[in-house]
């Protein structure tokens, strides 16, 4: 089953990604700071993340930064999920950005074209 | 004295009545003038045989009052300062001498009439006060009691009618001199003084001023007057205000997104709940939105208190009063959280004219901080160290003439520079979803509308200072003008 990592600090955030993700049998995992989140991908290599940028302690930033230096999780897609319109993410370009509040319909949207699985997966 | 050589004494005699630069008439005493001078006839035109008011002053009748015409009558000297018409019909201002000539019998014979042109001097005074007036500034001279002695128009037009009434009353609406007084150090040291001050206008709002005093003599006599000049730079305060609120809406539509994005999860548990018949989705979706709706609720409060300050309530308040309420609320708190909560109140404080409610609201939050600063401290050590002195927050209030200070000190986690520099001027929470960033933002706010200061002082690991001055003031929205007008018979000793 494919595996997604959800890194929030908002427990709403969190339990909404979940639910629409798991309606959509996708397997959850998820955490809420970026240093939990980066030992949970070092355990669990998902095979997507979706990263809250504005976060207490480290920022989404950091985290996605520290992720593209591990040798096993540098090439996992990343999908952006904040509140802050994109041009303040200090993330590359190619990164997608869902911005908040994230419409179910739009985020399995995303979830799919980043994976390459395409509607119907 | 030793006698006059000849030749000088020849030389008054014959040419110092033409050649001194004064205007010399004698007069009989139908104030025909007798015999008058080169420059009478230069200024004023013909003069001799001629009545001396169709002279100086191209009248028909006699001025009254006339200063001849009482040194006839009593042989007494005067002066005075009279403004004439030459012969070209233009004015000429003059300070003019009446001396009595007298007789063998000690009777008034004639009169002397000597004066010197002061138009120019005049002229001068008349440009002067035009700059007074036309400086883009309000522009003062306050005396040694601190009595407003002569204000130009931007006084006038900022704080009513001024003339004669102390500053400190017409500023700031107090009823002793401010602390921070720059016109006393210049009285004190001669010397140029500038502070940044807060002052009440007639409508009893808090205006920012940069005040410049500076001693308004040659520095020969006693230094007896000021001139206080102060430029009015409230709007530059709200300018900067502006730029950061600004910032402070991108942070708080980041938080109502958040929001917003629960309400669409409550939505959708609720939604799928029921079609898949799941209860306890159904059931959670309905508490998480209600969780949502509060905080959305938190955070418009918030922007409205900061848009619109608090309550705006004033009374005259004991300010450690409004601190023992803050203790009593968090005591249980702070327990709970393993931190002491120390309060200080210090000795008897006059009663402040405060928005209680609002200044309440402003500690509670700094006090609130503290305590949670102390979680984080003790969360942070908790691996490292036990048995360590508990985590302290102190409310501390001391005041003096000029103002009352609540200091709330925590020996918690402390803050970077960057959270440091943002407090109070965006929406900033260190604890993310958990904190909406508006409470120091409102603090700010109310302090600002009690023409106050916020300040903190803290480094990471360090725990933190927050000091809140509100200056004291009577009651607000009474104009100055009830001040001791006039009767200038203090000679407070206190002022030099």
């Amino acid at each position: 089953m494919t595996k997604i990592l959800i890194i929030d600090d908002d427990p709403s955030v969190v339990g909404f990604l979940t639910n629409v993700l798991t309606d959509n049998d996708y397997e959850v995992v998820s955490a809420d700071n970026a240093a939990d989140g980066l030992n949970l991908a070092l355990d669990q290599t998902p095979d997507l993340i979706l990263l809250d940028i504005e976060m207490p302690t480290a920022t989404g930033s950091d985290f996605y930064r520290r992720l593209r230096h591990e040798k096993t999780l540098k090439e996992t897609p990343v999908v952006v999920v904040s509140g802050y319109h994109s041009k303040h993410i200090a993330v590359t370009k190619n990164v997608p950005v869902l911005e908040k509040p994230v419409d179910e319909d739009q985020l399995i949207a995303q979830v799919r074209a980043s994976l390459g699985t395409g509607p119907g997966h | 004295m030793t006698e006059a050589p000849p030749l000088v004494k020849r030389w008054i005699s014959e040419r110092l009545f033409e050649y001194a630069p004064v205007y010399i008439t004698v007069l009989d005493e139908q104030l025909n003038i007798v015999v008058a001078n080169h420059n009478i006839q230069a200024v004023f035109g013909e003069a001799d045989g001629r009545k001396c008011y169709e002279v100086y002053k191209k009248r028909d009748v006699t001025c009254q009052p006339c200063a001849a015409q009482r040194v006839f009558i009593d042989g007494r000297a005067r002066r005075s300062e009279e403004t004439g018409v030459d012969r070209l019909g233009q004015g000429v201002d003059y300070v003019v001498h009446h001396a009595p000539i007298l007789d063998e019998d000690g009777r008034v014979a004639y009169v002397a009439k000597m004066s010197y042109d002061v138009t120019e001097q005049k002229d001068l005074q008349k440009q002067l006060d035009l700059v007074f007036n036309l400086a883009p500034c309000s522009v003062a001279i306050i005396n040694k009691n601190l009595r407003i002695m002569q204000a130009n128009d931007h006084v006038r037009e900022e704080f009513g009618e001024v003339t004669g009434v102390h500053c400190y009353e017409v500023y700031r609406h107090r009823s002793e001199p401010c602390a921070d007084c720059p016109a006393m150090d210049t009285l004190a040291d001669g010397k140029t003084h500038t502070v940044q001050q807060i002052r009440f206008g007639v409508d009893g709002t808090p205006q920012n001023y940069l005040v410049s005093t500076a001693p308004l003599s040659t520095g020969v006599r006693d230094q007896d007057f000021v001139v206080e000049m102060s430029l009015n730079v409230t709007e530059l305060h709200r300018l900067a205000e502006v730029a950061a609120v600004g910032r402070g809406v991108g942070e708080i539509a980041h938080r109502m997104k958040n929001v917003l994005t629960g309400l669409r999860g409550s939505a959708y548990d609720i939604r799928t709940g029921l079609q898949k018949s799941l209860p306890e989705r159904t059931q959670g979706g309905l508490e998480s939105l209600s969780r949502n709706v509060d905080r959305l609720s938190t955070l418009v409060t918030g922007c409205t208190k900061v848009t619109r300050g608090v309550s705006g309530q004033m009374d005259a308040v004991d300010p450690r009063e409004v601190g023992a309420e803050v203790v009593d609320q968090f005591r249980d708190v702070a327990a709970q959280g393993g931190a002491e909560l120390v309060f200080n109140p210090g000795p008897e404080i006059t009663p402040l004219w405060m928005d209680a409610e609002g200044i309440t609201a402003c500690l509670a939050n700094i006090v609130s901080n503290g305590i949670e600063a102390c979680q984080t401290a003790a969360d942070d050590d908790a691996a490292a160290s036990d048995g360590a002195d508990p985590c302290r927050v102190t409310l501390r209030i001391d005041s003096d003439l000029d103002q009352v200070r609540f200091v709330v000190t925590d020996t918690g986690c402390g803050m970077d520079t960057d959270t440091r520099d943002r407090l109070f001027k965006e929406a900033v929470s260190t604890k993310g979803w958990q904190g909406n960033g508006m409470g120091l933002l409102v603090a700010s706010r109310v302090v600002a509308d009690h023409g106050g200061t916020i300040t903190v002082d803290s480094e990471p690991g360090q725990g933190a200072t927050f000091r809140i001055s509100l200056p004291r003031r009577d009651e607000p929205g009474v104009n100055g003008s009830k001040g001791s007008r006039g009767e200038d018979n203090d000679e407070d000793p206190d002022h030099r």
